[in-house]
């Protein structure tokens, strides 16, 4: 009886072998890119599919879209066919009592089924309903839904931001700025350069009421991407070719423009290029540049010195004790380290002519070892950057001055260090850790920033900027 | 030390399972290993009849291997088991391994630093006389209660808990070093409520205490038939603000929300709360009250580890702290890394769950007699957030609530709803009576089997105080 039901059993596993491989062929195909109304259950799965074929259709053209001339950008339209099936899946959409839950996806949906006024009146039924959160981010999502259309409605989005922007609130301000960001880089696309402008002066507004606490290079940045596109627009175009970027030339160049069009000195640091790279300060210094590889503790030197290109990576003070205590997210402390470090690594196996220094300071502690003095911390320190993460290079590690709060708070409160004194210019500051300066053959700084890459930024990138002054470094050889 | 008479492992046979499970398995990585053990009898009864009498034991062997501790996550391979035979504990260890094999490799190896220890030691919290408890000795103490209750037409329930519980703790490091912690304690607890048939009178004793020699069963038993007498018929009068007396028990429900505000100590997290000033923009943190006099000079809170009534001999990070001192906030919780950065201290401020209230020498009677007009309180109930800032909760008495009239207590009184600050108690003494272990539910029968080899017990030490202007908002029905 036994032995039957075991047969049986065996049986019924082996004919249900080639379902499963079947099943596992047919489980990670790509997405539909026609539309199959039948299998949509909700508005959300049929918008989906618009969004993929407005897409392909963008990227199926032979020309792209930025190489065209602004006005063809503008009145560039999507195929007939996106058109239809958008008109056909959005039919389910009434404007008047569609749930405003999704305002702007059915928005967006309804512009590329070319139901401008169906879209305008969801839009007039939601700002009926809703208080406009304080960081204004349904004001600057309406103006983007309208400015990311195909074809463009500036019309709109112009008529929108006219209306009035919302109160500015001071815990928002980081909001402010990245919608502003955003709605500034679609402007620029766009061609709207005066507007672009305006927002950009916008965000420097915004920037200077920020405390030191919020106020980070990148804010600086997010402006800089769509006020000196601006700038350079009124430029000669042969005065722009005949001089370098990272110039004291181009930069007192840029100054001028900016001090004819807006009347005054320029109140967004153009950058510290040019300028010359002051030797960073420390107490303690390692290097593993040694034939062994092993890390060594070596007398004080001058770095950034010439005529070697060097990378000074400023990885911050206590960087690296916080771990426990904050979240796994791209931009935040711990996790913007081990992201930096990774990404150092990389740029210094990309180009190994390069020196890299990097620049650290004491904190007290590190990880959740017991209390460490100067100088075992700064042991601890070299050990676990330069062997633990192999980082390759010398690093000088600066002894922390700090002060402590009175009896019973007793908490410690550092001292800003000599390196974070030095490398100041203007708004850009080393009080947050990760930034780089990059230093050229003649000891001048080409670049200054945090070490992310933005897609928004990309004339600041670190990798676009190294590869620039490598080949200016090569171009000065054959001069 | 455990009695032979009762089965409970002891260290030495606990240390033989342990290595028997260790050597199993590959030396390699690092290792916990913690066989934790407990044995108590539990008794419950509930309307004049017992429900449940019994005899309880647990073993837990529990093993986890960490393969990466990257970032701000833990990451490792547990098993548990409640086996010690040889295939048993071959089983855990082959688990272990297996698992940790695969996920080593998906995960780089990471710096782990340990935490230190310190060599501070506890009291003992072990009685003999709570591990040797048994149920015969209990159930006399229940039928003699129930005998007398329901001779009176009242009916009483509760439960009596004993418990003993031993562990040891292996953990070796990455380089083989291995350490080895022992840990034992005891618990008991009594809890009796005892009700008029008619629901016309309610009153409650208990009391926790790691030597049951320390909690009188039979007098807490006709303390509660005494005490429920007494309620019986209670009349209503006028809600305001009448000079109080709270037994201990009440004590502790307001001191447990202040201690709770202590806990909340991210300043980040909490902006505002009570025990905060404000941010200081020229040293970008947050002032606190810490050294300012927020209560009565005569308040002395704190936690002392060698107190066996609130202290704990397994927690190597504890040592004593002084939350108030003399009225004036001296420490307030944070945890181990906080500590470590802010303070570069290693010895965290956190059990504010279990503390001391230092009493004076003045006893309930003479608060008693020494009273014009006041009220009793046996118990407050349900304390509910009012205001933040000002530490204002809400809640209902229960469970005895009589007037006072000229030195004597002349009648039940109908519970009334509160409305109540600790703060504000805490700056209207008029006398502080002798301190005492109040009852405190026990959360686990196995307090030495968590996550961290660390004893967590909620032992609270509170005396009665005399309070003036304490405010009454409404009376109601329930009794």
């Amino acid at each position: 009886m036994m032995y039957k039901k075991t047969i049986k059993l065996l049986l019924f596993i082996i004919a249900l072998i080639p379902t499963v491989n079947l099943s596992g062929q047919t489980r990670f195909a790509r997405p539909d890119t026609v539309p199959d109304y039948a299998s949509y259950r909700h508005l959300d799965e049929c918008i989906a599919a618009i969004r993929r074929m407005k897409q392909q259709a963008v990227l199926a053209d032979p020309v792209w879209l930025d190489t065209l001339s602004i006005l063809t950008q503008v009145e560039k339209r999507l195929p007939q066919e996106v058109v239809k099936y958008a008109g056909e899946c959005v039919s389910r959409i009434d404007a008047d009592t569609v749930p405003l839950k999704q305002v702007h996806m059915y928005a967006e949906a309804l512009l590329v089924a070319d139901r401008d006024e169906d879209a305008e009146k969801l839009y007039l039924r939601w700002a009926d309903t809703i208080d406009n959160n304080p960081a204004g981010e349904g004001f600057w999502q309406k103006i983007l839904t309208y400015l990311n259309a195909i074809p463009v409605r500036m019309d709109k989005a112009l008529s929108v931001y006219n209306s009035g922007l919302p109160k500015f609130h001071p815990d928002s301000v980081s909001t402010n700025v990245t919608f502003r960001s955003m709605v500034g880089s679609r402007l620029l696309a766009v061609g709207d350069y005066s507007l672009a402008n305006q927002i950009g002066r916008e965000i420097i507004e915004i920037t200077d009421t920020m405390s030191d606490k919020y106020r980070t290079p990148a804010y600086n940045f997010s402006a800089s991407a769509i006020i000196f596109p601006f700038l350079k627009r009124l430029m000669p175009q042969e005065a722009i070719d005949s001089l370098e970027l990272s110039t004291e030339a181009y930069r007192n160049y840029m100054a001028s423009i900016w001090k004819s069009v807006f009347g005054h000195e320029p109140d967004l640091e153009i950058g510290p290029f040019a300028k010359k790279a002051p030797p960073v300060a420390g107490k303690y210094w390692y290097s593993n540049l040694n034939s062994t590889g092993e890390i060594q503790a070596i007398l004080p030197t001058v770095t950034p010195d010439t005529p070697a290109i060097t990378i000074v990576y400023f990885a911050g003070g206590g960087c690296h004790s916080h771990y426990k205590k904050v979240d796994l997210g791209r931009n935040n402390g711990i996790a913007s380290c081990w992201g930096a470090i990774h990404r150092i690594r990389s740029i210094m196996k990309q180009y190994p002519n390069i020196k890299l220094t990097v620049v650290s300071n004491t904190f007290g502690s590190f990880a959740d070892a017991p209390p460490l003095n100067p100088q075992q911390e700064a042991d601890t320190l070299a050990n676990y950057l330069l062997g633990f993460h192999g980082l390759k290079g010398t690093h000088v590690i600066y002894e922390t001055d700090f002060i402590r709060l009175a009896d019973y708070d007793n908490r410690k409160v550092d001292i800003e260090t000599d390196n974070q004194a030095q490398y100041k210019f203007g708004p850009f500051s080393l009080h947050t850790a990760n930034e780089v300066v990059i230093v050229d053959e003649l000891g001048q700084i080409f670049h200054f920033g945090p070490l992310v890459d933005t897609r928004n930024n990309l004339e600041f990138t670190v990798d676009s900027r190294i590869k620039a002054v490598m080949s200016r470094a090569a171009n000065r050889g054959k001069n | 030390m455990p009695s032979k008479d009762k089965k409970i492992f002891n260290e030495n046979e606990a240390k033989v399972i342990i290595e028997e499970a260790v050597s199993h398995m590959m030396p390699e990585g690092r290792l916990f290993v913690r066989l934790a053990n407990w044995l108590g009898t539990g008794q419950s009864w509930a309307r004049n009849r017992a429900s449940m009498s019994s005899d309880q034991r647990e073993i837990t062997l529990f093993m986890s291997k960490p393969y990466s501790h990257r970032v701000d996550q833990w990451r490792d391979i547990r098993a548990v088991t409640n086996q010690t035979d040889i295939e048993s504990l071959k089983g855990i260890g082959q688990h272990v391994d297996f698992y940790y094999k695969i996920w080593k490799e998906k995960y780089p190896p990471d710096l782990i630093v340990s935490k230190p220890e310190s060599d501070e030691k506890g009291a003992e919290v072990w009685a003999n006389k709570t591990f040797d408890r048994n149920v015969t000795e209990n159930a006399a103490a229940v039928e003699e209660l129930t005998r007398l209750s329901e001779a009176a037409n009242l009916m009483s329930s509760g439960y009596i808990e004993t418990t003993g519980c031993t562990a040891l703790h292996y953990s070796r490091d990455e380089w083989g070093r291995v350490e080895w912690q022992w840990g034992q304690v005891t618990q008991a607890q009594c809890s009796v409520t005892v009700r008029e048939a008619r629901g016309n009178g309610s009153a409650w004793t208990g009391l926790t205490s790691f030597d049951v020699d320390r909690i009188d069963i039979r007098s807490i038993s006709t303390m509660a038939l005494d005490r429920c007498r007494k309620t019986l018929d209670p009349v209503r009068i006028e809600p305001g603000r009448y000079q109080v007396i709270m037994e201990p028990q009440a004590t502790a429900t307001f001191m447990n929300l202040f201690m709770e505000v202590l806990e909340r100590a991210d300043p980040e997290q909490r902006k505002g709360g009570p025990m905060l000033l404000g941010h200081d923009k020229s040293i970008n943190r947050w002032r606190s009250k810490l050294g300012l006099k927020i209560v009565d000079e005569r308040i002395n809170i704190f936690h002392d580890p060698a107190d066996p009534m609130v202290g704990s001999h397994v927690a190597p990070l504890h040592r004593r702290v002084d939350f108030v001192k003399n009225g004036i906030l001296t420490s307030m919780a944070s945890d181990y890394l906080d500590r470590l950065n802010e303070i570069s201290d290693i010895y965290p401020a956190f059990p504010t769950s279990s503390y001391t209230l230092q009493g004076g020498d003045v006893s309930i009677n003479d608060m008693i007699s020494s009273s014009k007009r006041a009220l009793l309180v046996a118990r407050f109930t349900q304390p509910e957030i009012v205001d933040v800032p000002s530490m204002l909760y809400s809640g209902f008495t229960r469970d005895g609530l009589w007037l006072i009239e000229n030195g004597e207590i002349t009648k039940s009184v109908r519970n009334f709803r509160w409305t109540e600050s600790p703060l504000f108690i805490m700056n209207n003494i008029e006398q502080i009576g002798v301190e005492q272990q109040v009852f405190d539910p026990v959360t686990s029968r196995n307090p030495l089997g968590g996550s961290f080899f660390s004893l967590s017990l909620n032992n609270v030490v509170v005396p009665p105080l005399k309070v003036n202007d304490f405010s009454f908002t409404s009376t109601i029905d329930a009794i």
